[in-house]
């Protein structure tokens, strides 16, 4: 078992070189030559699906701060590895891969609000300020004018305090908090038709 | 012969050489290395029987499993087995490349005197011995010394370690080690089925599920320190490191190539040996210890 160096050494001669991998073929040649640019280094997050409620793991691919993939979390309970269309198409929201494969802004995706004024044939871009004051004019003035505080139920005038005229849809892009508060708020203002994006 | 640890290895080779640029030379040999150890297997199937741990029961393995604890199991090799099998794989490499023949030759003496003729089973540490000794004396580089070595062990495990039956309960593992053997592993795949990774043990084959954004060695999971590199080209080979303990292992995307049967990963791995090259140039280390790239070859490392 044991055996010395000396021995060794008197055992081979010790005259021959080191036989390496580059000796029968194997000479990792692509990489040491390879420009250290193509690398790409890419890290996974873990995160859920907001597109609807079933909320469905997907792992998404960000490459230098930009979402490049989604896929499936194969770990996840709900969805084991599987992704619909739109889950699928996560990563084209802000970004689109253009033909030469590399990412782009997506030219679609709307950063302004658009207001198209009634009876206009286009949308033109409005800010947000004015954008957010003509909304809660709006939903004020409407409020307003279709307000019912008693309505008769079955021969008897019940207070109510709705408005029919005003519905509000929520959205899978929020959190349970935000749309909890939304719903707070709209209930506030007497709204009663309330549905959510999400809703299987 | 369903018996073979390595059937199918052929395609897997021809898949190889379309996958990986720089794997066209070499696959001669790996062709060659893996015909001569199936050959000597097919010619007595008995050699390295399938291990028995009567110790060991399916309640408490699956306890084990349970708390991500590796079963551990190490039997003896015989050492005429492994001898023969060490001989086998030198003598291939002198066929492909005879101007070796000195060096392996000097390296089969040593690998003969090594074991006294009286033992008739080594562990696994007594042969790790063996492979300190030839790397102190260069008869044999890292890479090199790592391909014959690991080869030799895992063509003997492969066949000790196959069929649990009740033992291996991989539904309930999550751990990083082999849970089987307790080797780290150096390699995966990402299942062309879910996407799932799997781990291979590197030495007795064993496939278990690993969460996607976890480290193996150090149980890392925070995803801004985990991530994994690709070249420009090829998105099969996708080399996940983690910037805690600085460890590479490669995983294969079987999902960008087609797959009639199970995928042969010790041949992607001796495939696409460059991302190690990469890997280590990159600063990372393997995790699994196995040294697929020498120092010299570090030399101009970018960090």
């Amino acid at each position: 078992m044991q055996l010395t160096r000396r021995s060794f050494l008197k055992l081979t001669g010790a005259t021959a070189a080191t036989a390496t991998l580059a000796g029968v073929g194997l000479n990792k040649a692509y990489a040491s030559t390879a420009d250290p640019l193509r690398i790409k280094y890419t890290q996974e997050f873990p995160t859920t699906c907001t597109f609807c409620g079933v909320g469905c793991g997907i792992i998404c691919n960000v490459r230098e701060g930009i979402v490049v993939n989604a896929e499936g979390d194969p770990g996840h309970p709900i969805n084991e590895g599987t992704l619909c269309s739109k889950g699928s198409s996560h990563f084209n929201l802000s970004y689109i891969i253009e033909e030469k494969g590399k990412p782009v802004p997506n030219p679609k995706r709307l950063t302004k609000p658009l207001y198209r004024a009634p009876g206009a044939s286009g949308y033109e871009e409005k800010d947000w300020d004015w954008t957010l004051d003509t909304i809660a004019q709006r939903i004020k003035d409407t409020r307003d004018r279709n307000y019912q505080e008693t309505a008769d139920v079955g021969g008897q005038r019940v207070t109510v305090n709705r408005t029919e005229a005003i519905s509000w849809l929520g959205s899978a892009f929020c959190s349970n908090e935000e749309n909890y508060l939304f719903h707070k708020m709209v209930r506030a203002m007497g709204v009663i038709n309330v549905d959510h994006c999400a809703r299987l | 012969m369903s018996e073979l640890w390595l059937s199918g290895y052929d395609q897997e080779i021809e898949r190889c050489t379309k996958i990986y640029e720089s794997f066209k030379e070499g696959a001669g040999f790996v062709r060659a290395v893996f015909d001569s150890i199936n050959v000597y297997f097919e010619k007595d199937s008995e050699h390295a029987p399938p291990f028995q741990d009567n110790n060991l029961s399916p309640d408490v393995a699956a306890d084990m499993m349970r708390k991500d604890t590796s079963l551990f199991l190490r039997p003896l090799i015989d050492r005429k087995l492994f001898c023969a099998l060490f001989k086998l794989v030198c003598s291939t490499i002198i066929k492909t490349n005879p101007a070796l023949k000195q060096t392996i030759s000097n390296t089969l003496k040593l690998a003969d005197n090594y074991f006294s003729e009286n033992k008739e089973k080594v562990t696994l540490e007594e042969i790790d011995e063996l492979k300190k000794i030839i790397l102190k004396e260069k008869t044999m580089s890292d890479d090199l010394a790592t391909l014959v070595f690991s080869l030799v062990q895992t063509s003997i495990y492969r066949r000790q370690l196959k069929m649990l039956p009740g033992l291996l309960r991989t539904d309930l593992y999550e751990g990083g080690d082999c849970p089987v053997c307790g080797k780290k592993p150096h390699y995966g795949l990402l299942h062309p089925d879910n996407g799932a990774k799997h781990m291979e043990c590197w030495l007795c084959g064993t496939r278990w599920v690993h969460p996607r954004v976890k480290c193996p060695y150090c149980s890392n999971e925070k995803r801004e320190e985990l991530g994994f590199f690709t070249v420009e080209g090829n998105d099969t080979c996708r080399v996940n490191y983690c910037q805690v303990c600085c460890c590479y292992y490669k995983v294969y995307d079987a999902r960008t190539f087609h797959v009639d049967g199970d995928l042969v990963l010790p041949v992607h791995n001796l495939a696409s040996l460059d991302y190690d090259l990469l890997a280590g140039k990159e600063g990372f280390l393997p995790g699994s210890g196995l040294k697929w790239v020498n120092d010299e070859e570090l030399s101009n490392r970018q960090d």
